[in-house]
């Protein structure tokens, strides 16, 4: 799950995969602005069969936040 | 019998806001709004919504040398209106002064305002009621804004676009109008008169002011222009091959360009001049047929896209 949401992130802000860390600020580290996140979510919502609530995004701060709410 | 755009007018005020005037009034910076919108510039006007639409309807008249005697009907497309009464419309229909007492009226449906209309317009040709009809989108936006907001000041502009639709063998040939419940309250124009009666349990609220959830609206909009795009041609047995150009409400160039990349068309299709205009609701449709219009040859296929507060959307497919 994991990996796949790197290789999302990868593609949308167009970095490198080695500089997202687990732990990285979406925001603040990687350079993703309110629509890229919005982006970032809509990718994860169509890979991973989801509906992320709008209201619940400013909780992604991390790719590890990411997973946790997907793992619940 | 088919609704056909004949030609397309405008009216763009002369006074362009440039993201370094708002620099001047706001913490923000060219960098940060065009990164997010794709928008350098917008119009803003001194004149108000019914004279703007007016002035259009004048360029339109112009453009087709059509005698304004012969309107059966003017339909303007509006969420800024002067008043609740009279309509824009009746205010486009007294500038014009004409000797006849035809019909006219407003249409509300934000920035699908446009789309709304073709599908009106569509309806009253298609059976055989009108055959010359005058339908406009016109918005003043910028009376309207928070300037306290730098998340929704900078992304709109003021314009009218005017077209004339007659019957003809060839045309419009599909509209979809849906609206979808705004449950997250996405995009409002709230309040505007309060209620104060002596008899009332009075509660004044704010000024009306535009207001946004940008995410929201960036997945609503994305989603409901990858949708209808796909629906429209297939539904019609079409390929995006066959369309020339489409045309999408020009509301922020990050949902044109995320449509784009999901729909796998070239960019070259899609008609974008928000960059100088920015989101002029009702009338972006309209403004932007106006700047291509002389590259479209009859028979050409287009589609005009839109999106916007409540949540309305539609789509058109039409033959030039």
């Amino acid at each position: 799950m994991k990996e796949k949401i790197k290789g999302i992130i990868k593609d949308i802000l167009d970095i490198e995969e080695s500089d997202i860390k687990d732990d990285a600020l979406i925001v603040d580290d990687l350079g993703a602005d309110s629509i890229a996140v919005m982006e970032i979510v809509m990718e994860i919502e169509d890979e991973f069969d989801v509906e992320i609530d709008t209201e619940t995004i400013p909780n992604f701060k991390t790719i590890n936040d990411i997973v946790a709410y997907l793992e619940k | 019998m088919k609704a056909r755009i004949i030609d397309v007018g405008k009216y763009v005020p002369n006074l362009s806001i440039s993201n370094e005037d708002f620099t001047k009034i706001m913490d923000t910076n060219n960098e940060w709004i065009v990164q997010r919108t794709g928008i350098s510039s917008r119009h803003f006007s001194e004149i108000n919504t019914s004279e703007m639409a007016y002035q259009a309807v004048l360029n339109l008249l112009e453009n087709t040398k059509f005698n304004k005697e012969d309107i059966e009907i003017i339909i303007v497309c509006t969420c800024t209106p002067d008043a609740y009464s009279p309509s824009v419309a009746n205010l486009v229909k007294k500038k014009l002064k004409l000797s006849k007492d035809i019909p006219s009226f407003d249409i509300n449906a934000a920035c699908s305002g446009f789309i709304y209309g073709l599908k009106v317009v569509q309806g009253l040709i298609e059976s055989g009621l009108y055959q010359n009809i005058i339908l406009v989108g016109s918005e003043n936006l910028s009376k309207l804004l928070n300037f306290d907001d730098r998340s929704t000041a900078v992304l709109f502009g003021d314009g009218a676009g005017a077209i004339l639709v007659q019957g003809s063998n060839q045309g419009i040939i599909d509209t979809l109008i849906y609206n979808k419940d705004d449950i997250n309250g996405a995009i409002n124009i709230p309040n505007g008169i309060n209620i104060e009666t002596p008899f009332t349990n009075n509660q004044c609220s704010g000024p009306a002011h535009i207001q946004m959830k940008g995410q929201d609206v960036f997945k609503f909009a994305t989603k409901v222009c990858i949708n209808m795009l796909k629906e429209i041609v297939v539904k019609n047995n079409l390929t995006f091959n066959d369309i020339k150009c489409i045309i999408p409400h020009q509301a922020n160039l990050r949902i044109i360009e995320y449509a784009i990349k999901m729909l796998g068309i070239n960019k070259d299709k899609f008609v974008i001049t928000l960059e100088s205009l920015g989101n002029t609701s009702s009338a972006s449709i309209p403004i932007a047929l106006d700047s291509i219009k002389k590259e479209l040859k009859k028979g050409d296929k287009l589609i005009f896209v839109a999106f916007g507060g409540g949540l309305t959307y539609g789509v058109s497919l039409l033959e030039w």
